[in-house]
């Protein structure tokens, strides 16, 4: 069962009220027309190799669904190439969604990787 | 590749005439974001359905990353008549992936339109754009320690919510029918204006992602699964996270269970004693879903034996039914709708409940309690690998919360999809009175023979239950064209008329649910 203790809950009420207290102090009425290319942070980008590793492959590579590809070490460009074809089922991933410099940086990654401990 | 000697070119567009268009494409967005060399589009073309890859590869990948330059798009799409077809992540798997309705196409991706604009952490809404995936919204939640959660699709971790929802794709919480959880949208219109639905284009309002309806037609509808509009930004309303979140399942031992299933979850699900979206999922759901290959059990082609699907259920602990569902509220009010539920499966002399102190880290259990908790994953991908070989299609019916057309249904699919070699594997996700029966026409892409079977087994999927009155709610790109016709002519005839006059050079998404002005006939 998912549980948040009373006193977290607090905490968190007063952390968020906290942050609308000064969101709302610091920033105008918000309204529609206002509503143009802000960024709250998190913006999408990745921050490496790791990150994409984490944030995409890892939900399928470390789980058994695919096979694992740490430790092992695979050349970065076996991993550009599967990333950008796809291999059977596994989807393929455009430039937009991971650019050719994180998709470097992620060969890398992977190349450098130890075996998972089983 | 000779940049006037494209490989792929738009249906009627010559190559001058596109080698034009493509110029004034990388002028408005620069070189690199105009994407043209085969290995830059390759990506795109990595589908799942039993046709070939050639009939939907791009001609070209524009990125846009802002507002302005989709506008900039569509007025160079009207001077060249270039049909451009919009992603937004490009995860819609089974349903098209990335890829184009049709070859030639230009893809225009907005992945890179990945702000969140605004969360509002009192009235629990979002303001997202296009590229925004779920899991940068979880991970914005989290690092913010907002106290709201998610509700999203088993791609979660890597789709986003503006995609999911214009396709009208459904999640596993109490907000999971999203489109109902969708509260204003911006769109890049054809001729380059920008809508703003609802209270959008009110002037210093600050009701938009609150109010849904606005004034007068309220028109987000007609812009879901639908090619009138570019959706730029998107709101929609987040759960607050409750105190408490108790997942539990219902295990049901034989496939004739079905009915009774269905007639016992209905009262507790429109009562809402239930809130979310339940799932019934069939025992290859759940194998597949925990990683269970058919290689393990079977060698050879054809439908997987009865016999075989007792021996799974039997070996990894499954049901031949496998009910999810969550309470959410303060413990007190768990409790009390745990009694509810607990007492009438008890009464009802059937159905095995295990609760999550039980099931512990378990799968399929674990990912299923993660998604009615708005916790990201990818583990249903495991569903691919019962067959393997990449080929996936969902077969999405929509059926009455009804006991006997929810058996009507799976018997009938079950015996067109073993007609044609062919597993059933299925589950209902049950809204308030409907059921989405979605079905996951898995086939091994590599095998010409079963690609083939599968093409001709959706056919007649569609064709079948058509004749009982059926229709899916949403097909993938390959047969758009033959699902719009199962929903009459008038209606076919009203969207080409809106088609005509918001997109009278039809350059946005032709063929999108079956509209496109070139090919259809009165």
């Amino acid at each position: 069962m998912f549980f948040l203790k009373d006193d977290l809950v607090v905490k968190r009420i007063f952390t968020i009220s906290m942050t609308l207290s000064m969101a709302l102090f610091i920033l105008p009425a918000y309204a529609a027309e206002e509503a143009v290319e802000r960024d709250l942070g998190n913006s999408g980008q990745w921050s490496g190799g790791e990150n994409v590793y984490a944030k995409v492959c890892g939900y399928c590579h470390d789980t058994g669904i695919g096979p694992s590809i740490k430790g092992r070490q695979l050349p970065p460009e076996y991993i550009t190439h599967v990333v950008r074809h796809g291999f059977r089922a596994m989807p393929a991933f455009p430039e937009p969604y991971i650019s050719n410099e994180d998709l470097k940086s992620l060969g890398q990654y992977i190349q450098q990787t130890t075996p998972e401990k089983k | 590749m000779n940049e006037q000697n494209h490989d792929v070119l738009p249906r009627g567009v010559s190559q001058q005439e596109f080698q034009k268009a493509i110029e004034a494409f990388q002028k408005l967005l620069g070189d690199k974001n105009v994407l043209t060399r085969p290995e830059q589009l390759i990506a795109y073309t990595k589908i799942m359905m039993p046709v070939d890859d050639a009939e939907h590869a791009p001609s070209a990948t524009l990125v846009a990353t802002t507002v302005k330059q989709v506008q900039e798009v569509v007025k160079i799409c009207n001077t060249y008549k270039i049909p451009i077809w919009t992603i937004s992540t490009g995860r819609n798997f089974g349903y098209g992936s990335a890829a184009p309705h049709h070859r030639g196409q230009v893809i225009l991706d907005l992945k890179k339109m990945n702000k969140i604009i605004h969360v509002d952490p009192e009235l629990c809404t979002a303001l997202v754009e296009p590229g925004v995936t779920y899991g940068q919204l979880y991970d914005y939640l989290q690092e913010n320690n907002l106290p709201l959660m998610l509700s999203f699709s088993a791609p979660s971790a890597i789709a986003g919510p503006v995609g999911n929802t214009m396709d009208r794709g459904v999640g596993y919480t109490p907000y999971g029918e999203h489109f109902m959880m969708q509260c204003g949208m911006e769109l890049v219109l054809a001729n380059g204006e920008v809508l703003r639905t609802g209270m959008g284009g009110v002037k210093g309002d600050n009701s938009w992602q609150v109010f849904k309806w606005g004034y007068g037609p309220t028109l987000d509808g007609m812009f879901t699964q639908a090619n009138y509009g570019i959706c730029t930004k998107m709101g929609f309303w987040l759960m607050p996270r409750p105190p408490v979140i108790k997942p539990f399942e219902i295990r049901y031992e034989h496939e004739s269970d079905i009915a009774d299933i269905v007639e016992l979850l209905r009262p507790l699900r429109i009562t809402q004693v239930i809130p979310n979206s339940v799932v019934i999922a069939n025992v290859l759901w759940e194998a597949g879903s925990a990683n269970v290959r058919r290689s393990e059990y079977m060698t050879g082609r054809g439908a997987t034996p009865d016999s075989v699907l007792k021996q799974i259920q039997h070996d990894k602990n499954l049901g031949a039914w496998n009910v999810y569902a969550a309470l959410y509220g303060t413990q007190e009010q768990v409790d009390v709708n745990w009694k509810i539920v607990t007492e009438t499966i008890k009464k009802s002399g059937k159905g095995t409940i295990i609760t999550q102190e039980e099931a512990g880290d378990t799968q399929p259990f674990k990912y299923r309690a993660e998604l009615m908790s708005g916790v990201p994953n990818l583990q249903e991908f495991g569903l691919y690998n019962w067959r393997g070989g990449g080929g996936s299609m969902w077969f999405a019916p929509v059926s009455q919360a009804r006991g006997n057309e929810c058996d009507k249904q799976k018997t009938l699919a079950k015996k067109i999809l073993n007609k044609h070699g062919l597993d059933y594997v299925g589950e209902f996700i049950v809204g308030w009175r409907d059921m989405h029966h979605v079905i996951d026409v898995l086939y091994d892409r590599t095998s010409r023979e079963e690609t083939e079977s599968a093409y001709r087994c959706f056919h007649e999927l569609i064709n079948e239950f058509e004749k009982e009155g059926y229709a899916v709610y949403r097909v993938n790109t390959a047969f758009m064209e033959r699902v719009a016709q199962s929903y009459g002519p008038v209606k076919r005839r009203v969207e080409h008329a809106i088609k005509r006059a918001l997109d009278p050079n039809n350059i946005l998404a032709p063929g999108k649910s079956g509209i496109d002005l070139d090919t259809f006939e009165e």
